[in-house]
């Protein structure tokens, strides 16, 4: 029975993910005598809406044809900035990426013809090549649009929009993904958020490994001790990774970076969950003690940590933007004091997406034996389905542009089990990034980048 | 652990009876004696539990390790796999832009053979003008030359140096020359001749053609009966005075056009004075001939 309150994870509520290790060994946690009557009766999932999921075409969004430019080159940045740049475009889900181009060859300084490329019925053109070589290498990216009316029909079709980013320390692969988000900037008039990662926890035996990748699925790597339970990471103060950790079964605390350093809080108990607010400068925490839960509230470093009003057993407190508090209690997510879930739903993991739409939730939900993604706005009002009947969907996590959510799936059909991401817009065009099951999803600006990404 | 039990109750059972005193000397001595490898006894067994729980913590460790490098392999198959795929695409972006870069390359080779033939064509047009050119030039300051030498008697009038069809040819007229009808050379012309025949002695390597020209006014004497022999009969005359003069018999010929190569037209006094003449024509050399070969 080794690392037996692990095994809480093998229910689909990974908002009730932590415990202590005393309260996580007992068979009969106090949570299950609250739970909904779901599992006697099947609550009717019709409510939660429907989305096709079929991997198809969408939900009838047409989407406007771009098309990277394949220059003909020697040079090993220019492919990589190529295929990194299509591959983002795919990934974003915003656009019909379009191999089929007109004839080339297309060298760096080719003049490309308006006409040509209007003819492929392609609207947008995106050129990217890197000049120089090593720490002096400059990406440089452009656009056009073939709705351009030329002045005169020999006129040069000039770019509607270019940008550059020096790569400094960064690599070829990490400066595009600046540049893409620049691009994507200049198509919608919101920067993308292609330079990120994302953050997980994943079984290795019996412990827990904290594991980052890129947004685009490269780069995947160990973070923090190993051979221990490390869970939740997510990027908080000075852009360090923080994630609970419990070392030879110890109760669950907070630790921040690559050796596990404990942070000291004033609050008995095992961790539960915690979140850092979008500004990473304020905390919720969740502890359990004496078979109760608290969340706290107070500043990011710890301190002036203060207790809220919840219904019992409230767990993963989640800050969100103007100071909007979300946490699971009773099987249902909460944010000011109100459940907003639906009724007779066990529900998990909610996590805020900052959207066009507004301020939205995402959580999970049981649906018989799988679960699916569902959003709501704050109030729990405008309620709508990301997935269906995939097997499990959990851990929903929303890219900093808000624009697109990530989640772990068991599914089996499709792509298989594993990590996916999808735009919010058209969730049913879903891509996986990796194979690997993980809990404790969070998606971040890769700090890595910062200094790149500031660039003018 | 059920033999050490027994074991120990019997030392104790063996002690019992010995403080008793109430058991004979052997048997207190069998007791102790079965007491000591009751405890030798136990004393191995725990050696053995606590190698088996070394071996164990061994073990925990030894499948931590193993996890660990399951991990770091799932890890490494992972990012190799992100980039077999992205070598794929970028396997299958070489192609595509290979193909279209097959279709260019055919294009280009088509192209680059139709230009390097023009290309051999312009070259060959080059050198023909060059060949030309100089031949063009060779010809100006022949001209030059000549009519720097002749000046005197072409500022006299009596002769003119021009450029016909491309030649060099000094034109004398008749009147200077021969009498009406006479084949007759007049001793002024002998003259003139003479000094023509040195100007062209200096030209080395060059033939001369002497031509006899008339006007259309008809002939019928019984010495010409036309003016076909009245002109040739001049050229000849010419001809010979000039091999008198110097000039050697192989760079000269003789030919007479009658009146059908008249340089003005025939309607006057003045006209018909211009068509009566001798013309000496330097007859071009190979490399003179070339002409400036019209563009394709």
């Amino acid at each position: 029975m080794k690392r037996s309150h692990l095994s809480i994870f093998a229910a689909v509520l990974p908002g009730l993910a932590l415990g202590s290790a005393d309260a996580a060994a007992n068979p009969d946690p106090p949570l299950a005598a609250s739970a909904p009557s779901a599992a006697s009766s099947a609550p009717d999932d019709s409510v939660l809406g429907t989305v096709q999921v079929n991997g198809a075409a969408g939900i009838g969004i047409v989407y406007p044809k771009l098309a990277v430019v394949p220059l003909v080159t020697k040079s090993d940045a220019d492919t990589l900035a190529q295929l990194v740049t299509k591959r983002d475009f795919e990934l974003s889900d915003e656009y019909d990426v379009v191999e089929d181009v007109p004839d080339g060859p297309f060298l760096r300084d080719t003049e490309l013809t308006l006409d040509d490329w209007k003819k492929k019925r392609i609207e947008i053109v995106v050129r990217v090549w890197a000049d120089g070589s090593g720490p002096t290498t400059t990406l440089c990216g452009d656009l056009r649009f073939t709705t351009d009316r030329l002045p005169k029909d020999d006129a040069i079709w000039k770019a509607a929009f270019q940008t550059k980013v020096p790569i400094g320390a960064a690599s070829v692969r990490g400066a595009t993904h600046v540049l893409v988000d620049r691009l994507f900037g200049a198509l919608t008039g919101k920067p993308g958020a292609f330079a990120s990662e994302l953050a997980y926890s994943t079984a290795v035996g019996t412990a827990r490994q904290i594991r980052r990748l890129d947004a685009d699925g490269f780069d995947l790597r160990d973070y923090g001790p190993a051979g221990q339970t490390a869970l939740l990471p997510s990027i908080g103060p000075a852009g360090e990774i923080w994630y609970a950790l419990s070392e030879n079964y110890s109760p669950y605390r907070l630790a921040h970076g690559p050796q596990g350093t404990p942070t000291s809080l004033a609050a008995p108990g095992s961790l539960l969950g915690y979140s850092f607010s979008p500004t990473r400068d304020r905390l919720a925490v969740a502890f359990m003690a004496g078979g109760v839960s608290t969340i706290y509230l107070g500043k990011a470093d710890g301190t002036d940590l203060v207790s809220i009003k919840t219904p019992k057993y409230a767990d993963h407190p989640v800050l969100g933007p103007l100071g909007k508090v979300a946490y699971v209690a009773d099987y249902r997510v909460w944010i000011d004091g109100k459940a907003i879930s639906p009724s007779g739903f066990i529900a998990s993991a909610p996590t805020f997406c900052d959207t066009d739409r507004g301020l939205l939730v995402l959580f999970t939900v049981g649906v018989g034996k799988g679960a699916d993604l569902i959003g709501t706005d704050t109030t729990g009002g405008g309620l709508f389905r990301l997935t269906m009947g995939q097997g499990a969907n959990t851990w929903a996590a929303c890219s900093p542009d808000g624009r697109r959510v990530g989640y772990f799936s068991t599914r089996t059909n499709g792509e298989g089990p594993g990590l996916y991401l999808a735009s919010l817009r058209d969730p049913s065009r879903a891509h996986r990034i990796s194979k690997e099951p993980g809990e404790g999803l969070s998606w971040a600006r890769r700090d890595d980048l910062a200094a790149v990404a500031a660039t003018p | 652990m059920k033999h050490l039990k027994n074991s120990i109750a019997l030392v104790a059972l063996g002690l019992s009876i010995a403080s008793s005193a109430c058991v004979s000397k052997a048997t207190y001595q069998a007791s102790v004696a079965d007491a000591n490898a009751a405890h030798q006894d136990a004393a191995k067994k725990q050696a053995t539990i606590d190698e088996l729980r070394t071996r164990l913590a061994q073990t925990e460790k030894d499948v931590q390790l193993r996890d660990q490098a399951v991990s770091a392999l799932r890890t490494d198959q992972h990012n190799l796999q992100q980039h077999l795929d992205e070598a794929t695409a970028m396997n299958q972006s070489l192609r595509d832009e290979l193909t279209r870069l097959g279709k260019d390359v055919d294009k280009v080779l088509a192209e680059k053979g139709s230009m390097a033939s023009e290309l051999r064509d312009a070259k060959a047009r080059l050198d023909e003008l060059r060949k030309a050119q100089a031949a063009a030039e060779s010809r100006a300051a022949l001209f030059k030359s000549v009519l720097e030498r002749l000046k005197k008697l072409v500022d006299a009038g009596d002769l003119k140096i021009a450029m016909r069809d491309g030649r060099l040819v000094i034109q004398l007229p008749n009147d200077i020359l021969f009498d009406s009808g006479s084949a007759e050379v007049k001793p002024a012309g002998r003259g003139t001749l003479k000094k023509v025949a040195d100007v062209l002695a200096t030209i080395k390597d060059r033939k001369f053609q002497v031509a006899g020209h008339t006007d259309d006014v008809p002939i019928a004497s019984t010495r010409y009966p036309s003016n076909w022999d009245l002109s040739t009969a001049r050229a000849v005359e010419v001809v010979k005075i000039l091999i008198a003069a110097g000039l050697r018999p192989q760079t000269l010929s003789a030919a007479g056009y009658g009146e059908f190569d008249p340089i003005a037209p025939n309607d006057g006094p003045a006209s018909r004075a211009k068509n009566r003449r001798i013309e000496i024509t330097l007859v071009p050399n190979l490399d003179e001939l070339y002409s400036i070969p019209e563009p394709k």
